[in-house]
């Protein structure tokens, strides 16, 4: 069975009484695993997609099933808890806390999980933010960081809860070149090592290379699908 | 995680806080501040209330349909007959041995009384009639004194005869003689040859028409003295003693001793001085105080005429020398005299008291005086009986209170025969002053029940200092049947004979005697007045299981519109905390649905990485639970140390009426633990209230929204 599973799915967006389509008629499968990248212009759906994939969002037609789930039929807590535990979500804009400090941002899905001791997590918090190369801010407020070192502190923070999917949008659009090698080798090592499912917007072609598949998104239409 | 969150987002959304933590703050130091005056006003009710008349509960029989109250009903002074408790002796033994909490139970019977003491021609004559043997130069003074009072009655006589008095031809032409007779020389020449015929003439035809301006009304629980005074720790004696145990008596409260017995003039001296001590004000921007000032100098006339002859010729020399006036006799200077202002009202106050009032009754009563005492007994006629004035008292703390300061003390047995069975010629007989205490009553009624809250209850609403109506001497209502006139003359008369006789029962009474008759009602004193609903509920049962036809009521309900003010201030106060408290959970609404709709973006963060509505609902309730608690302490601890400050300084009591409510002059707050907790918990949980609509609208903001909210 497919991790997750596209059938004729149509996304508009309302806007000043005009249908906006961001979708039109998506199928495609995911399988346990993929290292997969959604490639397009600017405007063409890719963020639409990934919102859709991570629960934060719902289809205007067709199914959308994760782990043969119908999206559509889960209540908000089920989705809730979906987003808790089984998907890590890097957004395009960066999106921390911002009264909270690193160490309590990257925590915050941790302890909302409250699965481990506070020995653990404090471990498993400093070990992802040092994969970040953050770990001299690890006490810094996101407002005293770079766009770049939020963009990794939101990596970290989705890579924390050892996911089963990973949804990153645009991952590396603001990072330098070795930091974006050294999240993508990350990326590629925990999909590898752990069996973690990737599913990454990018115009990026560092990481197009790496990826093992390319769909391509054209007006909201999958206008390619490759696998390498 | 949620506190430091909480404490986090209050830190970093500091306005909002503030804006809440002071409304948290000031609604808590209000309701504390609320609470303890409420409290501490309820408190001071119920102490004047309790301890001075009613006790803790009142008991009077159920066979009667009326509202009881031992103040009066709210037409003020009206006692309605409430019958009486059945085999008073059996009903007190049986709640002492069988309520523990019960400490004492007092009989009580209230009623209205009146008083018509002596004029001043009663007096000298009563002095001429009992001391025969005084000094001959004292003797004469009083004759000379007696014959320019009948000159004086002449004069007035002539004015009232011809005016408002429609007397009969046959009338005038007899009064005219007796009026030239007293006035005469021959009759004077003659006075100690034929002595009792001559008293008996004045007595009967001449005293009589002199108008009596000075009666007075005021109230009495009728009781066994020992047992009230004892029941009630507010009754403090000021002058004379207590009622010895077993004797019939009477004594005064100071407050209507001072107000109704002491002269006129003094009384408004004394008024005058209390409101420019306490109110700050002058006489000369005062309307009052000048009204007050003329009539002491419209009365003055009247008074130079109670000095008698031979003390107002040495007096006139005195009083030029005060007055710095070459000439003038001491009626002539009087008035002017009274003429005060601010410049010299002090020295002539201190004038008066030392020198002029020792040669006048400054007090038409003395402590150790025998008086009749009239009151309306149960049928509703008059009656009267000599009682003997063993000492004034006050209630100790509420002295200046008219509410309790109309009650007097008497003790039971005369209350009994004040009060009780009348014989049917008896009542025929007394028929005569009924006409006249009706117009009392209802004079007083109006004036009384409208004045609780006003500065003056014109008790002695009549004539004073007017001095024009030889007759009219009970009150104001001028439209009265003058045919009522005559009739009350006689009645009058007559009590003043059996004033002059003094006889008065001096017999020694067990307690039993004192206890077994009409008893109207009973007040109960409890050793724990906390438990006061638990011990009614014993009483009601006691009188169930005993089938006794007898009513047990709360002070609460026997003391009027009183016990009422209570709920009133109470309602009012919880009014006023509705309306803070409804504009505090608009404010803390408002407060927080904005940090809420501010942080749109960071709750869909939250919720996109996996935060669940209840994870919202619950931080947002952390960040008003700390709010409030903290700021609600702040408020609270504020509010005590005010409440701590004012309960050593006392807020005034803005005026005399209120110091019933006061329980004394100053009010000194009080708060109890209860009352801070509830209004600290009250706050706490009107901002949680106050948090639940921001709360719906945060828990729907939608991840997918708030990522877009840049
Ligand atoms: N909330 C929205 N309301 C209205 N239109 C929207 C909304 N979100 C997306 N769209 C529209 O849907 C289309 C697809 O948008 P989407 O954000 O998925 O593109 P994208 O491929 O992620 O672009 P980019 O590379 O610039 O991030 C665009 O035309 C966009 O304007
Ligand atoms: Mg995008």
């Amino acid at each position: 069975m497919a991790l997750i599973n596209f059938e004729n799915v149509y996304k508009s967006y309302r806007l000043d009484k005009v249908d906006v389509p961001a979708l039109r008629g998506v199928s495609m499968a995911v399988e346990n695993g993929e290292f997969l990248a959604v490639a397009g212009p600017s405007g063409s759906g890719k963020t639409t997609l990934l919102n859709l994939i991570g629960c934060v969002d719902v289809a205007t037609s067709g199914e959308l099933k994760i782990s043969g789930e119908n999206t559509s039929h889960l209540t908000d807590k089920q989705l809730t808890n979906l987003r808790l535990n089984k998907i890590g979500f890097i957004f395009q804009s960066f999106n921390l806390i911002p009264v909270l400090n690193i160490f309590d941002n990257v925590e915050f899905p941790l302890l909302l999980q409250k699965t481990l001791s506070r020995k653990e997590r404090v471990e498993r918090v400093r070990h992802y933010v040092e994969k970040v190369g953050l770990l001299e801010y690890i006490q810094h407020r996101p407002s005293e960081l770079s766009g770049g070192q939020r963009q990794r502190v939101a990596i970290a923070r989705a890579l924390v809860t050892l996911p089963s999917l990973v949804l990153a949008d645009e991952p590396t659009a603001n990072l330098d070149s070795e930091n974006a090698q050294n999240i993508i080798h990350l990326m590629r090592e925990l999909n590898r090592n752990e069996g973690t499912t990737f599913v990454f917007s990018t115009h990026d072609h560092r990481i197009l290379t790496e990826a093992k598949r390319i769909v391509t998104l054209e007006d909201g239409r999958i206008t390619s699908d490759e696998k390498r | 995680m949620i506190w430091n969150l909480a404490i986090r987002n209050l830190r970093a959304h500091k306005v909002q806080t503030f804006v809440v933590g002071s409304i948290v703050f000031f609604g808590t130091l209000i309701s504390v501040i609320g609470a303890a005056f409420l409290d501490s006003v309820s408190l001071a009710i119920r102490k004047s209330i309790t301890q001075s008349i009613a006790g803790d509960i009142q008991i009077y029989s159920s066979k009667k349909d009326v509202q009881f109250s031992v103040f009066g009903n709210s037409q003020g002074g009206d006692f309605p007959d409430i019958g009486q408790i059945e085999n008073f002796p059996e009903v007190k033994r049986a709640i002492l041995e069988n309520i523990p909490n019960v400490k004492e139970v007092v009989p009580q019977g209230i009623n209205f009384a009146l008083l018509n003491p002596n004029t001043t021609l009663d007096r000298l004559l009563t002095d001429l009639r009992n001391h025969p043997e005084t000094n001959a130069l004292v003797q004469a003074d009083t004759k000379e004194h007696v014959r320019t009072l009948a000159q004086r009655l002449g004069a007035t006589y002539e004015k009232n005869a011809l005016g408002f008095l429609k007397v009969t031809p046959e009338e005038l032409i007899t009064t005219r003689a007796a009026l030239a007779r007293a006035t005469s020389n021959p009759f004077w020449d003659q006075f100690d040859s034929n002595r009792n015929d001559s008293l008996e003439f004045l007595e009967n035809k001449i005293a009589p028409l002199e108008s009596n301006d000075a009666m007075s009304y005021f109230f009495y629980v009728g009781t066994t003295p020992e047992t009230m005074m004892r029941a009630f720790p507010l009754i403090e004696m000021v002058q004379g003693q207590p009622i010895p145990p077993g004797q019939k008596g009477f004594l005064f409260n100071e407050f209507v001793y001072e107000k109704t017995i002491k002269h006129k003039i003094a009384v408004r001296l004394d008024a005058i001085e209390k409101k420019l001590h306490t109110d700050h004000i002058t006489i000369s921007e005062s309307k009052e105080l000048q009204q007050k000032i003329q009539e002491n100098v419209n009365q003055a006339p009247e008074f130079a005429s109670e000095i008698s002859p031979r003390v107002s010729r040495e007096l006139a020399s005195n009083l030029q020398n005060f007055l710095s006036i070459a000439s003038g006799t001491t009626a002539e200077l009087l008035p002017q005299f009274f003429k005060m202002n601010d410049a010299n009202f002090a020295t002539r106050k201190a004038y008066f008291y030392k020198t002029i009032a020792p040669h006048i009754v400054l007090y038409r009563m003395k402590v150790g005086d025998v008086f009749p005492l009239t009151a309306v007994s149960r049928s509703g006629s008059p009656n009267s009986v000599n009682v003997k004035l063993y000492g004034i008292f006050r209630f100790k703390g509420i002295e200046n209170s008219p509410v309790s300061g109309y009650f007097s003390i008497l003790d039971i047995l005369t209350f009994r025969q004040l009060y009780g069975h009348m014989t049917p010629d008896r009542k025929a007989e007394t028929q005569a002053l009924e006409a006249e205490m009706d117009g009392a009553l209802s004079a007083f009624d109006a004036s009384n029940a409208s004045d609780l809250f006003n500065q003056n209850i014109a008790v002695t609403s009549n004539t004073e200092g007017t001095n024009s109506s030889s007759n009219s001497s009970s009150n104001s209502s001028s439209n009265k049947d003058s045919n009522a006139n005559p009739r009350s003359n006689e009645a009058q008369t007559r009590a003043k004979k059996s004033m002059n006789t003094k006889d008065v029962d001096t017999k020694n009474y067990t307690t039993q005697e004192m206890e077994n008759g009409v008893t109207p009602n009973a007040a109960i004193i409890l050793s724990n007045p906390n438990k006061l609903d638990e011990t009614l509920r014993n009483i009601r049962k006691l009188f169930a299981d005993k089938n006794w036809m007898l009513k047990a009521a709360p002070w609460i309900e026997v003391s009027g519109v009183l016990g009422q003010a209570a709920f009133v201030i109470k309602s009012i106060l919880l009014l006023f905390m509705t309306i803070v408290y409804f504009i505090g959970i608009f404010i803390v609404a408002n407060a927080v649905l904005m940090t809420t709709l501010q942080r749109t973006k960071e709750i869909g963060i939250m919720r996109a990485i996996g935060g669940h509505r209840s994870f919202i609902r619950k931080l947002i309730l952390s960040e008003v639970f700390l709010m409030s608690t903290i700021f609600g302490a702040l408020g609270v601890s504020a509010g005590l140390a005010i409440v701590t400050w004012l309960g050593v300084k006392g807020i005034p009591s803005p005026n005399e009426n209120l110091e019933f409510l006061f329980s004394g002059p100053r009010l000194y707050l009080s708060v109890s633990a209860s009352n801070l907790a509830i209004s600290y918990g009250v706050a706490v949980l009107v901002c949680l209230g106050a948090s639940l609509y921001p709360i719906r609208k945060a828990v729907k903001i939608q991840p997918i929204t708030a990522m877009r909210a840049d």
